[in-house]
């Protein structure tokens, strides 16, 4: 009984193999059509899926134009995954598979696509390198022009800062010729303090949340380099007290004991 | 063999929880007595991170509407702000998405996020439309959907949870209470056409109300007022997760249920402001009708069915001034003494809870709990600042 059970288990074992290999095997442009599918209605797996064995079939039958379409789509996946480096490395195999003149199309795409991933990764001159192969004029252009805007953003941050330097409030406060400054001016300071360093006070009160009217205009006055004596007449103190307010600031900020000179060079460097 | 009998019976009979097997577990906002006055959450909490979000000119936030948090970002959608806020875990404006407009990529009212994570895709939702976004910005696509949904929770690959439309009678065409269905292939995985005793009104005379919702294990947790099941929502059904028990009569539940009545709440009975699941236990957040300035935290263990309850020292209307989802009211913070512990969404699945606390509601904790200014995290926060994020990572 048993030993017929056996043959019979054998029958459908092969049985199940052949009707197996009778099974017709998708074509490479079959598997790619599918992936595409699958990549348009943004269901990644089994694009990603279907793109493998795309290739593993095109390498078989050595179909470089075939391998270079499917590690494009692969690359495009991965970069709307937002999975760049494994997008340039896609990207960079379908390059290599592309040897003939008739897959020029092919290859601006690449181009187009490798400068998109690296526009993301906000690597600008690569990005421009390749709109420049594929003849993106237009994407070109958006990197210049952001490139210019940087540029401009960088140096109006620039300007500002020596602006503030020359500026009429700036050599006020650095006038060694005795005064004592009412709230307004130290207001009309303060102000440009701000826009020629734009988030020092924010920075400052993440190290020193506590930090005083009297402390903040002691640090922006070290910040602008006014002489300690000179300080010490803005803020109405003795030259000792200043000396003794930069220690303990210094305390306060690096929690060791300092002199006045380490908070002055802190403060200036931060 | 006999003795070894004998201990696995003895094993499984002591082993055996007050909630018998095959019951759901139920919270019962009747009951007048409980397990303890104090509701506990510090022993389910491995570590706490606290996310600072950057202030800067582009990425001031006013009142947070909507928040989504994936392992790399942190998406806040806020009044005052066009478009989504996007930052990385350490709180790092980055950019802004899904910006107001008619042009690719550009949206218009939205009404929720989500993140398909499988996919590494963000989910802008707006009526009868989705638009789907890399981590990067970079707008994909956009799918048109017909159904009359509130909310859109992304509960697989490609798949959504949907809640129905509140305050739509729920006889008109294409009305739906919730349902689960992948976007990619318009296939329906699960739906509910009604939630709740149907016997009680004519459909056309029921509809939704407010829904409160928060992540299960594998989906989202999702309640509309006035019924008494909370529907476990996920990739592959749709099916009820726990009980609520709020003794509402058949008139005052068709009140509450009403198409014709707008957010009821009943004197005498507790309505459910909010919710979220752990590993181990459902918290919810209720307040009684005629009182809404008190607030009240149950705490249910899900093993043994103890219900544990607290009162909320914290006045209701004075914070909502300063945070409407009232995250300031919630479990004490034993673990370090931080903020009250409310999730404005868990996921238990994942093992974290996300929480948003506003500068001025932390401010406004401080004067009531004058331990808060010790915190390290929190004496940075000035009333100035941007939200502040608490991701708390559970055992």
């Amino acid at each position: 009984m048993i030993y017929k059970i056996e043959i019979l288990f054998l029958i459908c074992l092969l049985t199940t193999c052949s009707s197996a290999g009778e099974k017709e095997v998708a074509t490479t442009g079959e598997l790619l059509r599918q992936a595409a599918f699958y990549g348009e209605r943004l269901q990644f797996q089994p694009a990603l899926e279907t793109y493998r064995l795309a290739i593993r079939q095109a390498g078989k039958g050595k179909d470089s134009v075939a391998l270079s379409v499917a590690y494009l789509e692969t690359g495009k996946i991965y970069r709307k995954q937002s999975l760049k480096r494994k997008a340039l490395e896609n990207g960079q195999k379908a390059l290599s598979y592309i040897k003939s003149p008739t897959a020029d199309s092919l290859r601006l795409e690449l181009y187009r696509e490798i400068g998109d991933v690296y526009t993301l990764s906000g690597q600008a001159d690569s990005a421009f390198h390749y709109y420049e192969m594929a003849g993106c004029r237009i994407k070109q252009a958006t990197i210049l022009r952001q490139y210019s805007r940087y540029r401009q953003k960088r140096n109006v941050v620039s300007l500002s800062e020596a602006d503030f330097r020359s500026s009429e409030i700036y050599l006020r406060f650095h006038s060694k010729k005795e005064w004592k400054p009412v709230p307004k001016d130290w207001e009309e300071l303060l102000q440009a303090f701000n826009r020629a360093y734009p988030d020092f006070r924010e920075r400052l009160k993440r190290k020193i949340p506590k930090l005083s009217e009297q402390e903040w205009r002691m640090c922006c006055l070290i910040k602008m380099e006014v002489p300690p004596s000179t300080a010490a007449m803005l803020l109405c103190c003795t030259n000792q007290a200043i000396s003794m307010r930069r220690v303990r600031l210094y305390q306060k900020i690096t929690g060791e004991k300092g002199t006045p000179e380490l908070c002055d060079s802190f403060i200036r460097d931060f | 063999m006999l003795f070894g009998l004998m201990t696995a019976i003895a094993t499984f009979t002591g082993c055996e929880s007050k909630q018998p097997a095959g019951e759901l577990p139920r919270i019962d906002l009747t009951a007048t007595s409980f397990a303890s006055d104090q509701v506990k959450i510090a022993d389910e909490i491995e570590s706490i991170e606290y996310v600072p979000l950057e202030l800067t000119d582009e990425s001031l936030i006013a009142d947070v509407l909507d928040l989504c948090v994936s392992d790399e970002y942190i998406f806040v959608y806020s009044t005052r702000q066009d478009g989504v806020l996007q930052f990385d875990r350490k709180g790092k404006f980055l950019r802004c998405i899904a910006k107001t407009g008619n042009g690719p990529g550009e949206t218009g009212q939205i009404i929720s996020l989500t993140i398909d994570e499988e996919n590494r895709l963000f989910c802008v939702s707006e009526y009868f439309s989705t638009s789907f976004y890399s981590f990067d910005g970079e707008f994909i696509k956009k799918i048109e959907n017909p159904r009359p949904y509130s909310y859109q929770f992304s509960v697989g690959p490609n798949t959504m949870a949907e809640l129905g439309r509140m305050h739509v009678p729920m006889n008109t065409p294409g009305m739906f209470s919730l349902g689960v269905f992948n976007w990619a292939t318009d296939d329906t995985v699960a739906f509910r056409h009604t939630i709740g005793n149907m016997d009680l009104m004519p459909l056309e005379e029921t509809s939704l109300k407010g829904w409160i919702f928060s992540g299960s294990k594998d989906g989202m947790l999702c309640y509309s007022e006035g019924i008494d099941t909370v529907w476990d929502v996920n990739a592959r059904n749709i099916a009820p997760a726990f009980l609520i028990n709020t003794g509402y009569s058949a008139e005052e539940e068709k009140e509450m249920r009403s198409s014709k009545t707008g957010n009821e709440a009943v004197d005498g009975k507790y309505s459910i402001f909010s919710f979220f699941e752990t590993p181990r236990h459902y918290f919810v957040k209720c307040f009684e009708g005629s009182n809404q300035s008190k607030f009240y935290l149950y705490g249910l263990d899900k093993a043994t069915g103890e219900l544990k309850r607290e009162t909320s020292p914290i006045n209701a209307q004075e914070l909502f001034k300063n945070n409407w989802t009232l995250a300031g009211i919630g479990i004490r913070n034993t673990k370090d003494n931080g903020l009250p512990i409310w999730p404005y969404l868990s996921y238990p699945g994942k093992k974290q809870m996300v929480q948003f606390n506003t500068a001025v509601e932390i401010e406004y904790l401080k004067e009531k709990y004058p331990d808060l200014k010790k915190h390290l995290v929190l004496q940075q926060i000035t009333e100035d600042s941007n939200p502040l994020i608490t991701i708390y990572h559970l055992r």
